[in-house]
């Protein structure tokens, strides 16, 4: 369900969190007026709140936990979606960086991260700083991306997806 | 340049049918007819190599499909040495097809000096829908939780290997790791 409804609008995704939807729940039970069995809980609040790496935040540190179907995907989708994945399957990599090292526009890697969490493909862990994990996220790696020139594995993809 | 990419698995998984379903040319093959139990599956198998190729402007990839058979498993040395990734084709609606992968697996994970990028895909899916893709799941997560590099725990991706846009998106996957191996430094293998 959080999927679908992320999917329309994606660049919103972190508003329709199923955790989100529990909390506008009625703290009453209409036909009674008694609380909630919930709300009896008195860790109601730190249980249902949802944990921060449920959000998606690009300032955040990326871990892939598992591919989508590739075959599944919209054609113009295929590719940023096969070198997102295939980036963090290297190791985790902070958000905004992902499309810098990819050298694709922000807006074209974006609605794939979005979906990409959206879709439980991707788990989110501390901030850039915190993050020490994240080691691809290093300079070096942002200059080899600059000066790189097309491999036969870039004309292979440039290729099947013609 | 030529790059090649080798399709591995037990027989009658659809190697061959991946193939030509992505090659540029007529794929060059040794099927002949099967001669043993075999015989009961399909009417021919492979027994040297396939051979697939893509075209691109002055490179081309290679795809060999290896022979199912365990009795021509020394070809898949011989292939696995002269490429540079495998897509390991297992078929899901096998008796067992959790040990076809845990024996293939084994078997390149065995390549200690020359771990290469692997992706898993399924066939024959749809033969069975009650039967959940996280079985291969199970299986992996130890090698994830103990190395998680391309080698130890591939992608596993479901394709009906007579489809064209099928095995083309899982060689877009593919392509995308191989792409993003020669980028950027890749995760060593702690298995």
């Amino acid at each position: 369900m959080r999927a679908v409804l992320s999917r329309r609008n994606p660049g919103d995704a972190t508003l329709t969190s199923r955790s989100q939807a529990t909390l506008r729940e009625p703290a009453t039970m209409a036909h009674s007026g008694l609380p909630r069995p919930r709300d009896l809980s008195g860790s109601f609040l730190v249980e249902e709140l949802p944990p921060d790496g449920d959000r998606f935040d690009e300032r955040k540190v990326l871990h892939l936990t598992s591919w989508p179907s590739m075959r599944e995907l919209p054609p113009d989708r295929l590719m940023a979606c096969a070198r997102v994945c295939a980036l963090l399957s290297l190791g985790p990599s902070v958000g905004f960086l992902v499309h810098r090292r990819l050298g694709l526009p922000r807006e074209a890697v974006l609605p794939v991260l979005h979906t990409l969490h959206a879709d439980g493909h991707l788990r989110l862990a501390g901030t850039e700083g915190q993050q020490t994990e994240a080691t691809d996220t290093s300079p070096a790696d942002l200059d080899r991306e600059s000066t790189r020139r097309p491999n036969v594995w870039t004309k292979l993809l440039a290729k099947l997806l013609t | 340049m030529e790059s090649r990419i080798l399709f591995l698995g037990p027989v009658g998984a659809g190697k061959t049918t991946a193939v030509r379903a992505i090659s540029d040319i007529d794929v060059v093959d040794t099927e002949v007819r099967a001669s043993d139990e075999v015989g009961q599956l399909k009417a021919t198998t492979t027994v040297a190599m396939d051979m697939g190729v893509v075209q691109l402007d002055d490179d081309r990839v290679v795809l060999y499909g290896a022979p199912g058979q365990d009795r021509f498993d020394f070809m898949w040395e011989i292939l696995l040495e002269q490429s540079e990734a495998v897509m390991l084709v297992l078929d899901h609606s096998a008796a067992d097809p959790v040990a076809d992968l845990a024996r293939y697996h084994t078997s390149l994970l065995r390549q200690r000096e020359r771990r290469l990028p692997l992706m898993i895909g399924l066939t024959h899916t749809d033969c069975v829908p009650g039967r959940s893709l996280d079985i291969y799941e199970s299986y992996l997560r130890p090698l994830k939780a103990r190395c998680g590099c391309m080698a130890c725990t591939p992608p596993v991706q479901a394709m009906d290997a007579r489809s064209r846009t099928d095995v083309r998106a899982v060689l877009v996957a593919l392509a995308a790791v191989l792409d993003v191996a020669q980028r950027f430094t890749m995760k060593p293998c702690l298995a």
